[in-house]
């Protein structure tokens, strides 16, 4: 487990919290659990109910539905969001392609932070409307 | 008697998307855009096409088209081009006027600025867009 510090300085270089003010980066770091996990993992599976979000800070995974390959994600990449705010199962598989770090937060701290830190919700909006535009396959 | 404005500002208060907002707010919507005629067959996006505008119909109707076919149909209070704004900046579909309509404008960096400033419209894109996608 990071300390609170190395901890906030990690959340500052995630694209999603790179404008967060200090203040809000500790409120951000106080809810958030980090994880490393081997590659194979499964980080969601379509179709199951939705109780996380997830940021890969290392690492990469894949996103697929119905066994077809969607996307791959990067460091700095978040998972997770789409079905929290809209209230539906799970909409993707997640694998890690290799062994990942993630930063987790439950979906009671998601909503939390998105009340709390109102310019992540401009930030995950962005992020979902460029998602509309992206080819099928990368 | 009633201003142009205070009519503008009625028309916006029954918007979904800007509904219960102070009428400080909706002061700021209404001086980031223009109402405009829109006749039938007026293409608001094109698909394909980089976009710089978000749509609120007021009156009238219009059709969403994708790939050739009708997507969704467009009632009065709907906010349409958003996603383009939001997002890389192309249009996914076309919306057309398929009756004569009255449309509040927006230009796309007013938008963004606004719905930074803004939370609760954040939050209400937000939870528009997540749905439009997990559908």
């Amino acid at each position: 487990m990071l300390r609170r510090s190395a901890r906030i300085e990690l959340l500052r270089r995630v694209p999603l919290f790179e404008h967060c003010s200090q203040t809000e980066l500790r409120r951000i770091a106080q809810r958030v659990d980090e994880l490393a996990l081997p590659a194979g993992r499964r980080l969601t599976r379509e179709g199951d109910p939705a109780r996380e979000f997830l940021v890969l800070v290392g690492g990469s995974a894949e996103v697929s539905q119905r066994g077809k390959r969607l996307r791959v994600l990067g460091g700095g990449d978040f998972l997770g969001e789409l079905a929290l705010v809209a209230g539906t199962p799970r909409t993707a598989t997640v694998t890690a392609l290799t062994p990942v770090e993630v930063l987790r937060l439950t979906a009671r701290d998601f909503r939390a932070l998105m009340r709390d830190v109102p310019s992540l919700q401009l930030k995950v909006l962005q992020a979902l409307a460029s998602r509309l535009d992206e080819p099928e396959f990368v | 008697m009633k201003t142009t404005t205070d009519s503008k500002l009625d028309e916006l208060a029954r918007v979904p998307l800007f509904a219960g907002l102070p009428k400080v707010d909706l002061e700021r919507i209404a001086a980031a855009g223009d109402i405009v005629d829109a006749p039938c067959g007026s293409d608001l996006t094109r698909e394909g096409r980089l976009g710089h505008e978000v749509f609120v119909l007021l009156d009238g109707g219009a059709a969403v088209h994708a790939g050739g076919e009708v997507l969704n149909v467009v009632e009065p209070g709907s906010v349409v081009g958003e996603l383009a704004v939001l997002g890389r900046g192309r249009r996914t579909a076309t919306v057309t006027t398929t009756a004569p309509s009255r449309v509040f404008v927006f230009a796309g960096h007013e938008f963004r600025r606004i719905a930074h400033d803004m939370p609760v419209l954040a939050s209400r894109l937000l939870r528009k867009v997540a749905e439009h996608l997990a559908a």
